[in-house]
């Protein structure tokens, strides 16, 4: 699929799983009818009502019952391997569910994308249980799991469709609301694995994932202004991760950090910090996230607040990280 | 070529030596014990099943029409790989390596070509998975039926009760469940611990058709295998007794896991035989 400027404004206003699922998933729906879709009550949940009107034989509800749905999800690919995706909010398709991804994903590798939208703070003062803050560091330690995290709508798109490419298992991490800030203003080339560095600075190594690309690109403007110069890289895939884009970051930065809407244990700098245990003579890594704590509820910016997570509390910490000489 | 349906005797001659690899079974996995009794209670279930009911060609075991036969009830496995090996999907020889490591029969492994359609593993898990794989051969128009065998406590688990709802709602009649009621779980009896009261009740309150067996009368299980009620699933509860056939054993809860000794190995022995 080939995506225009214009086009991808719109989809921007649809929000990630607005435009995973109304654009991408209808790609795959057309290219593929065996694709089966589960749902745990959550058509609405998910923006899948076109799919579902257009599609209704292949959309299956397990009702409110997440491992129930996973398990489902199982069985519906076991016999020939077809794609089944199985979408609801992230704080329930992983969390809730993870006996059954761990079991039927990791351990016997059935066919199943799990695509978990309004990850992070997305879903705001509904709080803690539907938060998803933990996910990644959950679905990490599974073996066999992909994990992609998609950091704007063209890029969600990219994510629930390369997760029909990969035969195993998925994990599509959408997060965000609607009118979802763009990261890419122009389609792009997006390989699983493969990081992509949308700004180059010799001073700073930013890797992001999810919502907080854009908020790093803006950190690095703001850092810019004050003669630091920051790499932003969209580190799309979490599992397995860039170990080349790693090892390049490792070799020309003074410092690195990662930014994440997500625990700082385990997440996307939990598995830079973990590649960077074997390595010598690196620069510091920077890990900012969630610093193991639920935080004040509140709405999506509020929530970032709470944990460092907007552009210019990026910037500000960067500054200091830097300015903190007998540590780097 | 399809397998030949076993008589009667047949099967109560096929139960016999399936509680005697049970019990080799149990000698082979060592010290760390066997889960002997929940396996001797579903002996002749896995007998009817595998002898009398399920469609599969032994020399083709990935034939696409065999019927798919789903293993919940995970502490079985002493009932579940003898009767294999008694039909012939692997020599009962192997039966020997049982808990060895990394042997052909260690745990519960996905392998479709030994009969297993999926490893449960972990109580509970088998019951979705079972509604996926019906849903989708009754969308697919597949020609086989789907059965499942499930402990009565392991009923106790969410997601089984999850997925019976979602059977009936999809009205899965290309399924068969057997719930194992031998009314005893690890730390001893059901109605005592955390009552299933009446099971068969519960089922059709769920929307499926039930009934009521002597869970190890031959005649009575084939009965109720061979039915096959339209538009609904479909629950036998096979009323057992956990350790059946050997007296030491039977309802003592001891022998969920345990140890077989060279001494009460040759005792249960002299017991089968002599039964």
């Amino acid at each position: 699929m080939k995506f225009s400027p214009a086009l991808i404004k719109t989809y921007a206003r649809m929000g990630q799983k607005g435009a995973a699922a109304g654009i991408g998933m209808m790609e795959l729906a057309k290219q593929d009818p065996d694709m089966r879709v589960v749902v745990a009550d959550s058509v609405a949940i998910a923006s899948l009502g076109r799919f579902y009107n257009s599609y209704p034989d292949r959309v299956i509800n397990a009702g409110i019952s997440e491992q129930s749905m996973v398990g489902i999800a199982a069985g519906l690919s076991s016999e020939d391997g077809r794609a089944v995706y199985a979408c609801t909010y992230a704080a329930f398709v992983l969390v809730k569910a993870i006996e059954f991804v761990r079991h039927n994903l990791g351990y016997h590798q059935f066919n199943v994308k799990l695509v978990g939208n309004s990850a992070g703070f997305a879903m705001e003062t509904l709080s803690i249980s539907h938060w998803a803050t933990e996910d990644i560091a959950m679905a990490r330690t599974i073996p066999n799991m992909t994990i992609l995290s998609a950091a704007d709508c063209l890029e969600a798109i990219k994510c629930v469709m390369a997760a029909h490419d990969i035969s195993g298992p998925v994990y599509v991490r959408l997060s965000g609301l609607l009118n979802c800030p763009m990261v890419y203003e122009q389609d792009f080339d997006f390989q699983v694995g493969k990081a992509n560095t949308l700004r180059e600075g010799e001073d700073v190594t930013i890797i992001a994932t999810g919502m907080m690309v854009r908020e790093s690109l803006d950190a690095a403007e703001l850092l810019a202004a004050q003669g630091i110069n920051c790499t932003v890289v969209d580190m799309h895939t979490i599992k397995p991760i860039d170990t080349k884009c790693l090892d390049k970051t490792f070799a020309k930065s003074k410092l690195v950090v990662s930014v994440e809407e997500h625990t700082i244990i385990g997440g996307l700098g939990g598995a830079i910090a973990e590649y960077k245990a074997d390595k010598e003579n690196i620069p510091r890594l920077v890990r900012i996230g969630v610093e193991d704590n639920f935080g004040k509820l509140g709405d999506l910016r509020f929530c970032w607040e709470q944990h460092g997570l907007t552009a210019p509390q990026i910037a500000e910490r960067i500054e200091k990280e830097l300015n903190n000489k007998k540590r780097v | 070529m399809t397998r030949k349906i076993l008589s009667e005797e047949k099967i109560k001659a096929l139960c016999k030596r399936m509680r005697l690899h049970a019990m080799d079974m149990a000698v082979a996995a060592g010290n760390r014990g066997a889960h002997v009794s929940g396996s001797l209670s579903c002996i002749e279930i896995y007998a009817v099943l595998y002898g009398a009911i399920l469609k599969y060609d032994i020399d083709d075991p990935l034939w696409k029409d065999r019927d798919r036969f789903i293993a919940g009830k995970e502490h079985a496995r002493l009932a579940e790989y003898p009767v294999r090996a008694e039909m012939g999907f692997y020599s009962p020889d192997v039966l020997n390596s049982y808990e060895q490591n990394d042997g052909l029969l260690v745990g519960h492994q996905l392998k479709k070509e030994l009969g297993v359609e999926y490893a449960s593993m972990s109580l509970g898990m088998e019951m979705p998975f079972v509604v996926g794989k019906a849903l989708i051969a009754k969308q697919t128009e597949q020609k086989y039926h789907v059965y499942c065998l499930l402990g009565d406590a392991e009923c106790e688990e969410g997601p089984v009760w999850e997925a019976f709802i979602a059977a009936a709602h999809y009205k899965l009649d290309n399924l068969t469940v057997i719930i194992d009621r031998n009314c005893m779980s690890v730390d001893g009896n059901t109605e005592e611990l955390m009552a299933q009261l009446d099971m068969q009740k519960k089922m059709e309150a769920f929307g499926w058709e039930s009934t009521t067996v002597e869970g190890h009368d031959i005649h009575q299980l084939i009965e109720a295998l061979n039915h096959k009620p339209e538009g609904k699933p479909y629950a036998i509860i096979a009323k057992t007794t956990k350790g059946k056939g050997v007296s030491f054993i039977e309802n003592n809860k001891a022998w969920h896991q345990a140890v077989m000794t060279e001494q009460l190995y040759q005792k249960a022995l002299e017991e089968i035989k002599n039964s």
